[in-house]
């Protein structure tokens, strides 16, 4: 069995960090916006850990961990913002709440 | 691989670490009292302990966790600005808080956390520290942007900083794997650190490997664009007018100075320690965009009707000046970028203070024809007013005059004399929105006479926090040298 390239993995990585900023970009749902992100975030994780194999360097792995956290929390804060939007305007999309013009 | 176990050194990191723990020290308390006077009064005593560590450690010049977090004087410095600006702002919310009915404790235990982020940011010597620190501050200012909820303009405020703060955490973590990816492992000390990739940049260079490659520029470029989304920068400014209209003013007035200024210094030290070498490739670029920058935020501040709306345009203008100090990537230009955010944060509190004393229960806009009259109303409060307008427009005898005076030296040094034209040109243009806000107040006569009417809440609180800002301008306007050679000693003595 070979043994699959760095370059592969960046290139996956790649293509699912374009993925992330694309679906950002385009879709208007809130949760989709963040499922995105995750998807940034996470193709980032996957770029570290494979040049973190390619040196035989554990900072990447380190990294990673610190993402993940901070990926968790940032979810956690942008849930609980969004039920209280929901509570107030019963919509996810961004573009029915946008009062603030100008 | 052997592990080496980390050297613990809190001396280093003693400023962030003193405010976090204070920060959980409020959070605690709070269960035992809903009186927001105490919170308020421990959270500046810790402040103001926080500082005195600073004071405690001042010329120590050392790194520490394996080059993660720096310690110098220059950090130091920022820092002090950044706690001073955190303690104005506490003196806004004191009685805006209740008055808007948003008395929840956890308000002044975030405030703290969001700082203790900015310092580490501050004192960061690596990416992953700057990444950590930029989400530290931000994910407190997403809850606090969002503390005037079910108030909606707030949550959707708070909703937009967090979907587009977020976007640039996913480019910041991408960038730092493609900066990982670049350069060489490094036992000594951590890969990441600014340390390690200027070295590594360095032995490149030395062996004659190209380091202008594709991945190490993208690297940098995605870290610049998530720092620059924090710093407003055009073309990553869409999400400021629409947060700083959203949040609560002293939460306005204190993520409009501070953040800025924290997410500048990790700029400062990414460019000028970790890629000085690819100087030629930046410095063009970001001068374009502190020129777009400066142009827009000036412009645009004109057509504005919403008085939070304009200043939160002219504090785009103003990160766009301060940018000149940064790029100008010489010490000069640190200690240019250092006393204009002084004279920064003194202004921009002072005049969002203002506004707090004018903001009634329920009133989500302030537009500039509520101010009208308020000659009349409040004299003094006019009369400052008016001098934090002039110290915003550069008037000379003002501290925003140095400020600027500074910055464009710094750019002039460092031969990008185009930029001084375009900086000089849109202060020009500047002076017009603000000057029209002193016409308002003096010379116009209020449009109702209900409006004419209408409390001012100049409470003690903030009638103290208006004083030293207006103070500490006069005091920067007209004998600038002390504090001019005090900062010139110590970041030129730090970049030596």
């Amino acid at each position: 069995m070979s043994e699959i390239s760095t370059n592969a993995y960046v290139l996956v990585s790649a293509i699912l960090f374009t993925i992330g900023v694309i679906g950002v970009m385009t879709r208007r749902n809130a949760i989709i916006m963040f499922m995105s992100v995750e998807l940034m975030l996470n193709s980032a994780n996957l770029a570290l850990i494979a040049f973190s194999r390619a040196k035989a360097s554990t900072d990447g792995q380190i990294i990673t961990f610190f993402v993940i956290a901070v990926a968790a929390a940032e979810v956690a804060v942008g849930l609980a913002l969004l039920v209280s939007i929901f509570r107030a305007k019963r919509t996810t999309n961004v573009d029915d709440v946008s009062t603030l013009k100008g | 691989m052997p592990f080496n176990p980390p050297s613990i050194d809190l001396t280093v990191l003693g400023m962030p670490a003193l405010l976090m723990a204070w920060g959980m020290l409020v959070l605690l308390i709070d269960l035992f009292t809903s009186n927001q006077r105490v919170l308020a009064t421990v959270s500046l005593i810790g402040l103001i302990a926080t500082a005195g560590v600073g004071l405690l450690t001042w010329g120590t010049q050392r790194t520490a966790f394996f080059d993660m977090v720096v310690l110098d004087n220059f950090g130091t410095v920022v820092n002090w600005i950044l706690l001073g600006a955190t303690a104005l702002s506490i003196l806004l919310a004191l009685d805006y808080l209740p008055r808007q009915n948003l008395m929840r404790g956890e308000f002044y235990a975030l405030l703290l956390f969001a700082t203790s982020g900015m310092l580490l940011l501050v004192q960061a010597n690596d990416l992953v520290m700057i990444f950590i620190g930029v989400e530290l501050l931000s994910i407190s200012l997403y809850v606090l942007t969002g503390f005037a909820v079910p108030r909606i303009s707030s949550g959707e405020a708070a909703m937009k900083y967090l979907l587009l703060g977020a976007f640039a955490a996913g480019f910041l973590v991408y960038g730092i794997a493609l900066i990982y990816g670049f350069v060489a492992a490094n036992d000594a000390i951590s890969s990441t650190s600014l340390t390690a990739i200027s070295q590594d940049l360095a032995a490149k260079q030395a062996a004659g490997i190209a380091i202008n490659d594709p991945i190490i520029l993208t690297g940098l470029g995605f870290v610049l664009i998530a720092l620059g989304f924090k710093v407003s920068m055009v073309p990553f400014h869409a999400w400021t007018p629409d947060v700083y209209e959203g949040a609560p003013t002293p939460i306005t007035a204190y993520m409009s100075v501070t953040t800025k200024g924290a997410a500048l210094v990790a700029i400062i030290r990414l460019l000028t320690v970790a890629f000085a070498a690819l100087r030629p490739e930046w410095q063009f670029i970001f001068a374009i965009l502190a020129a777009l920058t400066m142009t827009y935020g000036n412009i645009v501040a004109i057509a504005q009707k919403n008085l939070k709306r304009m200043l939160a345009y002219s504090s785009i203008a103003h990160a766009g000046y301060m940018l000149m100090g940064v790029l100008s990537a010489s010490p000069l230009g640190a200690s240019a970028f250092v006393i204009y955010l002084v004279a920064y944060a003194l202004t921009n509190i002072g005049a969002f203070a203002v506004l707090t004393t004018l903001e009634n229960r329920g009133m989500a806009a302030l537009e500039l024809q509520d101010l009208r009259g308020l000659y009349r109303r409040h004299p003094w409060l006019s009369v400052a007013m008016v001098i934090f307008m002039f110290s915003l427009a550069g008037v000379p005898l003002t501290a925003g005059f140095m400020g600027k005076f500074a910055v464009f030296q710094a750019a002039w040094d460092a031969d990008l004399k185009w930029l001084v034209l375009v900086g000089v040109l849109t202060s020009v243009i500047s002076a017009f929105f603000y000057l029209r806000v002193t016409v308002q107040m003096f010379m116009e006569e209020p449009v109702s006479a209900e409006a004419a009417e209408r409390p001012v809440f100049a409470t003690a609180p903030l009638v103290v926090g208006l004083t030293i800002a207006v103070v500490g301008i006069i005091i920067l306007g007209v004998v600038p040298s002390q504090v001019l050679n005090f900062v010139n000693n110590t970041v030129v003595a730090a970049a030596r």
